[in-house]
């Protein structure tokens, strides 16, 4: 039996991975574990650094801060947007923040922090195009690409297709802002609609400029499971945070990071 | 062009730290598969009617789902019943249990193929049924198990890349996370091709020295 015996010492090993893996995934050590859902594919909110190893950005900068001052360690999960806030239902995270639009329909289902950021949504096109937009109908003329499940989708449906101003095939759902930007660049698509921060991340790492805005007003929030005991320390350490000089730090040093 | 080629080799060494999740992904699920699928095989031949029914209803539930759809019942899902699940267990448990369903198929086959004379030859021999099995039907099914082993294998590593929607990083979500801040889409996603199929063909490799290891010395598959 050849076969069974040159398997035996794989399985042993193999055993060994599972129940490794298993215990990894209990909050093992001392320290209390503060565990961040984000998707880090959104600079200058978060992102991977170059070497792969750290989370970089503002929300992850934050998320720092309020870790630091509960006295937490802090572990970053990183997974799609749009499986984030099935995450926080799921027990999966403490809090999620990725540049998380408050918005009454999320609040059904999660619960938020006080706003720390204030955006709108910037419409991206490449550098070499000559597409100008002026109003929301030069806008439902062209081919407009989005992230699923983010506000600047939402906000297209709600204000252009669902009123009928816009065919819904020209409206592209990308699961990500990878495959958006992909597609703007290769001419899938004519713009983008992408909140204006990270537009402005976007402009600084690929060729692709900004050519309108629209003033919505958004506030970014960070998310937590409902009742959760954590929002009102948060709040409390958010509100420090954003008196401080270190805020302004924490913004300004991504304005400033060059991403190439 | 050139600054792509020199890019592609730039995004190598965290793509190669990709490659080692990937390849344990692929390695613990197969093995989970096998763990699962090898008793589903005795069922689905050897069991009495309703172990039979149980096999068979196995096998065409997990073939029939799509592997993100069981990873995101098991990871966001399961949780409702309050069972937690971690993000790495989950993707080896959705691989592990369709390739499980597979394997059966792969190993069933195996076993069937054999003829019942051999099985009738050991019987008259004093062997007991049970002996008859693993000395005789056993040994000659695995060897001829191999080749679909090898395909199963490779599918699972292929399926690997999945594990990024639940935050994974294999290769692909290594590469991801390199084109979010660097772009060069093209040089990055052929990087990663290029390293995926230089893994099948790696193990492509190393199945096809196993089976020819293992190969039965003068064994005819059919008398014609």
């Amino acid at each position: 039996m050849k076969t069974l015996s040159a398997i035996r010492p794989l399985l042993l090993l193999v055993a060994l991975f599972v129940s490794l893996s298993f215990i990894s995934c209990g909050n093992s050590g001392g320290q209390k574990v503060l565990r961040v859902g984000t998707n880090a594919e959104y600079p200058p909110f978060e992102y991977k650094s170059a070497d792969g190893k750290d989370f970089q950005g503002i929300d992850m900068d934050i998320a720092r801060e309020i870790a630091d001052k509960l006295g937490y360690k802090l572990e970053i999960n990183d997974v799609q947007f749009d499986s984030l806030i099935p995450s926080l239902m799921a027990g999966k995270f403490d809090m999620a923040m990725a540049a998380i639009t408050i918005t009454p329909d999320r609040q059904k289902q999660v619960d938020f922090s006080d706003p720390y950021y204030t955006s709108n949504q910037a419409i991206l096109a490449k550098n070499a195009s000559t597409i100008q937009v002026n109003s929301l109908d030069d806008l439902a003329k062209l081919m407009v690409g989005c992230q699923n499940g983010t506000t600047g989708q939402i906000y297209m449906d709600d204000n252009l297709v669902k009123p009928g101003k816009m065919k819904s095939d020209n409206l592209i759902k990308f699961p990500t802002n990878i495959e958006a930007i992909a597609a703007l660049n290769n001419g899938t698509i004519d713009a983008l609609i992408i909140d204006d921060p990270v537009a402005a991340g976007y402009q600084k790492m690929q060729p692709v400029k900004k050519i309108y805005v629209i003033q919505t007003n958004e506030n970014y929030g960070i998310a937590f499971p409902k009742g959760s005991k954590l929002i009102g320390k948060v709040n409390g350490i958010l509100k420090d945070l954003m008196s401080s000089d270190k805020f302004n730090d924490l913004l300004h040093k991504q304005d400033s990071t060059k991403m190439q | 062009m050139s600054q792509s080629v020199f890019f592609m080799f730039a995004t190598l060494p965290l793509l190669l730290q990709g490659a080692v999740v990937a390849i344990l992904i692929t390695v613990l699920s197969i093995t989970l598969g096998f763990i699962v699928g090898v008793p589903i095989t005795f069922l689905r031949i050897y069991g009495n009617k309703l172990g039979r029914g149980f096999a068979y209803a196995y096998e065409w539930v997990l073939k029939g789902l799509p592997v993100l759809v069981t990873l995101f019942i098991l990871y966001l899902g399961f949780p409702k019943l309050g069972i937690q699940i971690g993000s790495f267990a989950a993707i080896v448990i959705g691989l592990g249990l369709r390739s499980s369903a597979y394997q059966a198929q792969i190993y069933r086959g195996a076993v069937l193929s054999i003829s019942t004379e051999q099985t009738e030859a050991g019987l008259s021999l004093g062997l007991s049924r049970f002996r008859t099995f693993f000395t005789i039907i056993l040994p000659q099914a695995f060897r001829l198990s191999l080749p679909g082993f090898t395909n199963e294998f490779t599918i699972v590593l292929k399926d690997s890349p999945l594990a990024y929607a639940v935050g994974i990083v294999e290769i692909l979500k290594q590469g991801r996370d390199i084109t979010t801040t660097r772009g060069h889409t093209f040089a990055v996603y052929l990087a990663c091709s290029i390293l995926y199929f230089a893994l099948f063909q790696l193990f492509y490799f190393l199945f096809q020295q196993l089976n020819k290891k293992f190969a039965i010395p003068g064994f005819i598959f059919s008398k014609q």
